[in-house]
């Protein structure tokens, strides 16, 4: 059977698979006690009689399979209807969309300044194995893996913010600039980029150094270095390229988590990005959004697996589909 | 923050004293431009007026839209505002409001009777979301006299219905034909106040600016920014290096900001207080010696100073000391753990099996204490009354729940004892928390004392609503309630609030019941 076949009949199982996924958590969602009244109401709330006509308004006395039924039918038209909780009445799709933006710039720097200085890191750890410069690199790899994000947000804050007053402390942009260039943006970005880029520059530092030392292991090092080559060119021309691989599946497998934000980074930053919506929607009990979100997400893992699993089928000649 | 309250003093004196307009008042000239940023934790949700129940939208609303009547902030009488005069017919039915003419909403269309009538029939309609509708139960139909005058017929006498009138009137001739629940100008609104909305950026900010045809005159500054910081610790620092110019100032930060000269910082009273709630079908708390046993047991002095930093004191009624119907002469349960136990032991409580944990009829004392998650003052309530209550051998389980559980859960009366507080109006009217029979709404602990469901029926339909008769009558409840202990009252706290030196304003800066930004469209940049 050919990868193509095999593509086709992994496609059409996505979409039993996308049902499966939101009938099981629209129940849940809905399950979960409280209601997005709750929300519009406020300390209001707590009079029994404005919860029942508030939630009747909104239909949510109706039986459950009902409500189901009617949020099925408009996301099959692709509609993915207006907020509940959070801005009753804006367009789901529309407060989706205004976060996709600042979510990708600020996840994909966080990435980019990760590779940048974990690539560098994790080579030389490998190559110097148990050099000072290995450990201080283990020390700083650890230390960025533990050190909590939002702990870390806020201290730099506080020296380069308020202390210095070099970086802005919160936001996408200032309010007060009223023509902002590409730099007043990236200062912005600075602090929850760097933030969000420690979090996984030390798993990446310690995940490339133990491939390059795997690497470096291989008969055809040893062959490459029997050859006569130069050090250089054994380790940045054979080994390099092969330790760096398996970076390419986990830079795959990240991907979902580029769009589905970062809540404490956001939180402390202040950046309008998709984890502050989707925790801010839950909180609210936003069905509306809260449902668009996982949908999106689930589609993004299903895709995400498919591509990997026929990527594999070209990168390694050892798997076949039947 | 001597010199500050001085103010304020000086202000209640010249309003006592009769002195009207102002006539000896310095009036400073503001200069215009510039823009205020408004620091805030939490972004809006909606912008239209009768859908309101947060802070933030509160705060925008407020300056977009207009209402018929404004509350003095110093006596908090109901002044004129878009209605220049108004009358209240013998027999309290009737509600005669005289717009002014020629206000103008932001799009340029004039506001009318009609505007005013449809506010208030959309206020009243079931299908409205809005959080108050309480308010205008009493209301039986709004009638159009002429473009400019606007009657409205209540079912019957309702002393706090003119404060009602406060509500922001919405254009009709962009509503009419729309849900209200899910209109598109519930997020880009048309008001007819000081500033207008120009974008909202959600979880980032809202943006307004002043509105040129103002009928009051158009406000000084250019802009202000309602910006969201959703980090408290940030959101202060950006107070202290001037990123945010007006926001609340925690407790524990207060004599940082004190010894700055950038920021100025106001202290205020505001009309709330904070309670110990019992579930009254509880089978403990439905004694009232378990009661006021407890009342005994919990020093509220140590919540006061503990958890408020000295920002605020001691509660023991229903009713805050900044209402003119607060009672001053209730006096708080002394502190006594002795007493508190020996009133259990009268009542029947012992620790029979030893495990000091007392028991009645072979029933453990141990309840299940509830309060918002979140909230982190209520949350260090919580741990002292544990503390305390452990001490005369009652156990508690305490347990923070987040906002949509916590209401399934108190409304449906399923509870032994919450933690909440209550924001009151200006009216000291509180039927609604406190009558069995008819305005229950809020009544979810069960009280019930036909004393006080006949005391609040009368403060409503006091002839005339004269404020002395009335007076009489709330502190006579307040007397009542107080004898029932149906709550612990613990606590009124203050409200603080830094705004950055450089603004000044015409009318005076000031911390008030009704909040610090009330004339925020007479703030002006000193020089």
């Amino acid at each position: 059977m050919s990868v193509l076949n095999y593509a086709f009949r992994r496609t059409l199982l996505i979409i039993p698979m996308l049902l499966g996924i939101s009938l099981i958590s629209f129940s849940i969602i809905h399950l979960a006690p409280g209601s997005p009244a709750a929300t519009l109401l406020g300390p209001k709330a707590l009079d029994p009689a404005a919860l029942e006509r508030v939630n009747s308004n909104l239909g949510l006395d109706k039986p459950i399979y009902l409500q189901y039924l009617n949020w099925i039918s408009s996301i099959a038209q692709g509609d993915f209807g207006v907020s509940i909780g959070i801005m009753p009445g804006k367009s789901v799709a529309d407060l989706i969309k205004s976060r996709i933006l600042p979510t990708l710039e600020l996840s994909i720097s966080a990435l980019l300044l990760a590779l940048l200085v974990a690539i560098p890191i994790g080579v030389i750890s490998a190559t110097r194995q148990y050099s000072t410069f290995d450990h201080l690199a283990t020390i700083g790899a650890f230390s960025g893996i533990s050190l909590p994000n939002f702990w870390l947000a806020l201290m730099l804050i506080l020296v380069f913010s308020v202390e210095l007053g070099w970086l802005p402390s919160s936001g996408l942009i200032d309010p007060r600039i009223n023509n902002p260039t590409i730099l007043d943006y990236l200062r912005h970005l600075l602090i929850p980029a760097f933030v969000l880029g420690t979090a996984s520059m030390g798993g990446l530092v310690r995940f490339i150094r133990a491939s390059m030392l795997e690497v470096l292991r291989q008969d055809y090092i040893l062959t490459a270095r029997a050859k006569g080559l130069s050090e250089r060119r054994v380790l940045y021309k054979h080994a390099l390229r092969n330790a760096l691989l398996p970076l390419v599946t986990i830079i795959g497998m990240s991907i979902p988590g580029l769009l589905s934000g970062a809540v404490l980074v956001e939180t402390v930053t202040g950046w309008p990005g998709m984890g502050r919506l989707a925790v801010n929607a839950v909180f609210a009990r936003d069905y509306p959004i809260i449902m668009a979100l996982v949908m999106i997400f689930s589609l993004l893992v299903i895709l995400g697996n498919l591509i990997a699993d026929i990527v594999y089928s070209y990168v390694d000649p050892r798997i076949r589909y039947e | 923050m001597v010199r500050k309250s001085f103010v304020i003093f000086v202000f209640l004196l010249a309003s006592l004293t009769g002195c009207t307009s102002g006539s000896n008042e310095d009036i400073k000239e503001g200069k215009y431009g510039g823009t205020l940023i408004w620091g805030s934790i939490g972004d809006a949700k909606i912008l239209n007026p009768l859908l309101v129940s947060d802070s933030a939208s509160g705060d925008i609303v407020g300056l977009i839209y207009d209402s018929l009547i404004e509350i003095n902030p110093n006596t908090l009488e109901p002044n004129p505002k878009m209605a220049k005069k108004w009358s209240i017919s013998e027999d309290g039915l009737t509600y005669t409001f005289y717009l002014n003419e020629g206000i103008k909403f932001h799009d340029g269309e004039i506001l009318t009777s009609e505007d005013v009538k449809f506010t208030f029939d959309t206020y009243k309609n079931p299908n409205t979301n809005a959080p108050n509708q309480a308010d205008v139960q009493n209301l039986a139909a709004v009638e159009i006299i002429d473009d400019y005058t606007v009657q409205f017929n209540l079912n019957k006498p309702d002393c706090s219905f003119l404060l009602t009138a406060g509500l922001g009137i919405i254009p009709s001739h962009l509503y009419k034909d729309e849900d209200i629940n899910t209109a598109s100008i519930n997020l880009s609104p048309i008001g007819s106040g000081p500033f207008k909305f120009k974008e909202w950026f959600p979880d980032d900010r809202v943006v307004v600016e002043a509105f040129d045809d103002y009928y009051r005159g158009r406000p000084y500054l250019d802009r202000i920014i309602y910006k969201v910081v959703p980090d408290n610790t940030v959101l202060t620092e950006q107070l202290f290096i001037g990123e945010v110019d007006v926001t609340g100032i925690e407790f524990d930060q207060v004599e940082r900001f004190k010894a700055t000269s950038a920021v100025e910082v106001y202290e205020y009273d505001v009309l709330s207080y904070g309670y110990l709630g019992y579930n009254l079908k509880n089978e403990f708390f439905k004694e009232l010696n378990v009661r006021k046993a407890i009342s005994h047991a919990i020093d509220k002095e140590v919540i006061v100073d503990e958890v408020f930093l000295g920002f605020g004191e001691v509660a023991n009624v229903p009713m805050p000391p900044t209402s003119w119907a607060y009672n001053p002469n209730i006096e708080t349960p002394i502190y006594n753990i002795e007493l508190a136990k020996k009133i259990l032991k009268d009542t029947g409580f012992e620790d029979i099996d030893g495990n000091g944990i007392i028991d009645k009829n072979g029933k453990e004392f141990s309840f299940t204490l509830m309060t918002n998650k979140g909230n982190k003052q209520r949350e260090k309530i919580a741990i002292i009354i544990k503390d305390r209550l452990n001490k005369i051998g009652i156990e508690v389980k305490i347990q923070y729940l987040e906002w949509p559980t916590f209401v399934d859960k108190v409304s449906g009366k399923n509870f032994d004892a919450i933690i909440l507080g209550w924001s009151l109006g200006i009216d000291p009217d509180s039927s609604s928390i406190w009558h069995s029979e008819k305005a229950k709404d809020f009544n979810f602990i069960s009280y019930h004392n036909p004393k006080v469901n006949d005391i609040l029926d009368k403060g409503l339909i006091v002839p005339g609503c004269k404020k002395e008769d009335r007076k009489k009558l709330y502190w006579l409840f307040q007397e009542e309630v107080a004898k029932d202990n149906p709550y612990l009252f613990l606590y009124y706290s203050k409200a603080v609030v830094g705004v950055n030196n450089k603004f000044d304003s015409d009318t005076g800066i000031e911390g008030t019941p009704i909040g610090l930004l009330w004339n925020v469209d007479r703030w002006y940049f000193k020089n």
